[in-house]
């Protein structure tokens, strides 16, 4: 996610380290593997591949929540922890 | 290069021409079932819909938009100043008698009870939560028999977000409940590293490295919290743990009309003398002391509306409509009027019988102390008036009931002939019913708003309305006893001057010429009868009765349905 990516990642770690709410989607972890057969992922080169592809369409997703974002002031501009 | 030629769907077809060359390249026929036409459709796909949400939000930036939701008017009003009112949740009071036949000293050991805040029960009746507010942390009785005890409840479970501090200024933290519960707009607590940390409206609240914390209804629903920045409140620690704390509540569903016995699940526990845990649905009975009301549903639309033009950003309490904003933000009362009088303000509320009333009973059959505030009920809202504003020094106010004004209604109706008059009957009470069950007019009820409501029932050709006001009629009555009083003693003593100052074309509570309902800030007009009118005509309180009651229904022939108009 592009809220992770800005940090490095013990940076991260340490401003979120009790974070615990949980009621949203990570897209870049489980998109592809909800949408597509999961058949699909039993050939291994596919399965690899799919996993280095689901970050990207997950992007298409973050990306949109910078305008969703744009006029709240409440939170980041890469906020994406949206459950409504 | 044209940009404006790339499409999607083109390099999609360019690639599934590329995949069906090399498939066809191994003797395979490609389609959209094989692994790659499935990754690519898929990919399409979520572009799309990427798209759309794109859209979406755009369209969100602009509240005039077609589609425009209600999450995008309501960000409206909090960029313009309005805190939008969350769901407010019903609380009342359970009354805890011990049982006569328990073995007293078998079922509480140690003779003692003591259990914590917030402990969670829930309603048989309703299954929803509710949670004790005893306002300390523990409470310890000590019982005897015949023993009994009085606890507060308020409807909602307690819930704890945790969140990290980031070591910044003025950092922020959006927090909401998925699911039809509401962050409830007074119980919300924020505790940083173990410390309570005070709830303030703006930073500007704050003093320098004071732990203190801002917290507004969010923009996404739930609430937003924001922390100082050092000058204005504390900043939290950078791997500080937050906790949030809330009352998760189900608003008006939350209200409770019955009084039945023993209707509660204990879902947290209460501890005996020994430190074990009591049954105590075994050794106590369980009433409902003080009805379990004052639940509200969060703004809705309409009334972030309509309270819109009287917003106060101040949080100062001062003039009569700052008052009433304050008020109407609960979202508990329909009628809300505050007044000046003599340097103190008044104010009239009525609370939302909708929120109160059986759901089997209509605006004719509740009872007339629904309209009504007793002192339980008026005590709370001086506890929030208290708790939500800086009240204006040497300021006074003072909550009141409003004067009931009491009006019968006659409407002249003439329906299709092929509808029943029972059916005709019950959709006009049922129209009325709703209209004043949901009244927001603070000074005038136009015929027009009623008859736009008649209007809607198919089955009626034409329709007016009549309003009798008790005022008025009294008015006449004692001032025609008077006359003839005055006018008997003139012709015993001869005197025929000092006849009392009556005029006839007065009408008091209607407007002379169009008839409509005119009310004071301090009254409230009702529709209901159990009166007479200046001939003394009875108008009947029992809606179902025969004869003259609270709203005539008079029909003036019917027409012929074949003139029903034709869509």
């Amino acid at each position: 996610m592009l809220h992770e990516e800005r940090e490095i990642p013990e940076i991260y770690y340490m401003k979120h380290r009790h974070d615990d709410d949980t009621e949203w989607t990570d897209y870049e972890k489980n998109m592809l593997d909800k949408m597509l057969s999961p058949y699909i992922y039993e050939n291994d080169m596919m399965s690899k591949f799919l996993k280095k592809l689901q970050p990207l369409t997950g992007k298409l997703f973050d990306q949109m929540n910078i305008v969703k974002n744009f006029r709240n002031y409440i939170v980041d501009k890469y906020h994406y922890k949206h459950n409504r | 290069m044209n940009f404006i030629g790339i499409r999607f769907s083109s390099i999609k077809n360019e690639i599934e021409n590329f995949l069906k060359t090399e498939y066809n390249k191994a003797g395979i026929l490609f389609s959209s079932a094989s692994p790659y036409g499935q990754i690519l459709s898929v990919i399409e796909n979520l572009h799309q819909l990427s798209f759309l949400y794109l859209k979406n939000t755009i369209v969100g930036l602009d509240v005039n938009q077609p589609g425009t939701t209600e999450r995008m008017i309501k960000n409206a009003a909090i960029f313009a100043g309005h805190i939008p009112g969350r769901a407010i949740s019903a609380s009342g009071t359970l009354r805890f008698s011990l049982k006569t036949d328990i073995d007293f000293e078998k079922d509480i050991p140690g003779g003692k009870i003591s259990f914590f805040n917030k402990l969670n029960i829930k309603n048989k009746t309703n299954s929803l939560d509710y949670s004790f507010n005893i306002g300390t942390e523990i409470a310890t009785h000590r019982l005897n028999p015949n023993y009994q005890f009085f606890i507060p409840i308020i409807q909602g479970k307690w819930m704890t977000k945790s969140y990290t501090g980031e070591g910044i200024a003025l950092q922020t933290i959006s927090s909401n409940d998925s699911g039809q519960q509401d962050v409830e707009n007074f119980n919300v607590q924020v505790i940083v590293n173990g410390n309570l940390w005070t709830i303030k409206k703006h930073i500007y609240e704050m003093i320098p490295e004071e732990q203190a914390v801002v917290v507004r209804t969010g923009f996404n629903g739930g609430v937003d919290i924001i922390f100082g920045n050092g000058g204005f409140g504390a900043i939290p620690p950078v791997g500080s743990t937050i906790q949030l704390l809330y009352l998760s509540s189900e608003g008006s569903l939350g209200n409770i009309f019955r009084r039945t016995r023993n209707d509660w699940n204990f879902v947290g526990s209460i501890f005996d003398g020994n430190g074990q845990i009591v049954d105590i649905d075994k050794i106590f009975n369980i009433d409902i002391y003080n009805d379990i009301t004052f639940g509200a549903d969060g703004e809705s639309i309409e009334f972030t509306r309509t309270i819109l033009p009287i917003v106060s950003n101040n949080f100062v309490l001062a003039l009569p409509q700052q008052y009433a904003y304050e008020i109407k933000k609960l979202g508990v009362f329909s009628h809300v009027n505050a007044y000046e009088k003599s340097g103190t303000i008044f104010i009239a509320v009525v609370p939302n019988i909708n929120l109160f009333k059986n759901q089997n009973s209509d605006y004719f059959t509740i009872d007339k102390s629904a309209f009504t505030l007793d002192t339980y009920e008026k005590s709370k809202i001086d506890n929030y008036l208290r708790t939500s504003g800086v009240i204006q020094l040497t300021r006074k106010y003072k909550i009141v009931n409003p004067k009931l004004s009491y009006y019968v209604m006659n409407v002249f109706v003439i329906p299709y002939s092929d509808v029943s008059d029972e059916s005709i009957n019950s959709q006009i009470l049922d129209k009325v019913s709703n209209y004043f069950l949901s009244l927001s007019r603070i000074n005038i009820i136009p015929k027009l708003d009623i008859i736009r409501q008649l209007s809607n029932i198919k089955d009626i050709h034409s329709v007016d309305i009549q309003f009798i006001s008790k005022k008025n009629e009294d008015y006449h009555k004692s001032m025609i006893l008077e006359m003839q009083n005055q006018l008997n003693m003139y012709a015993e003593t001869g005197v025929t001057k000092q006849l009392p100052n009556y005029d006839s074309s007065t009408t008091l509570g209607l407007d002379p010429i169009l008839g409509d309902i005119i009310f004071d800030p301090e009254e409230m007009p009702i529709i209901r009868g159990g009166w007479k009118n200046r001939d003394g005509t009875h108008y009947s309180s029992d809606i179902e009765g025969n004869g003259l009651k609270s709203v005539n229904i008079i029909k003036k022939g019917s027409i012929d349905p074949k003139n029903r108009p034709i869509k």
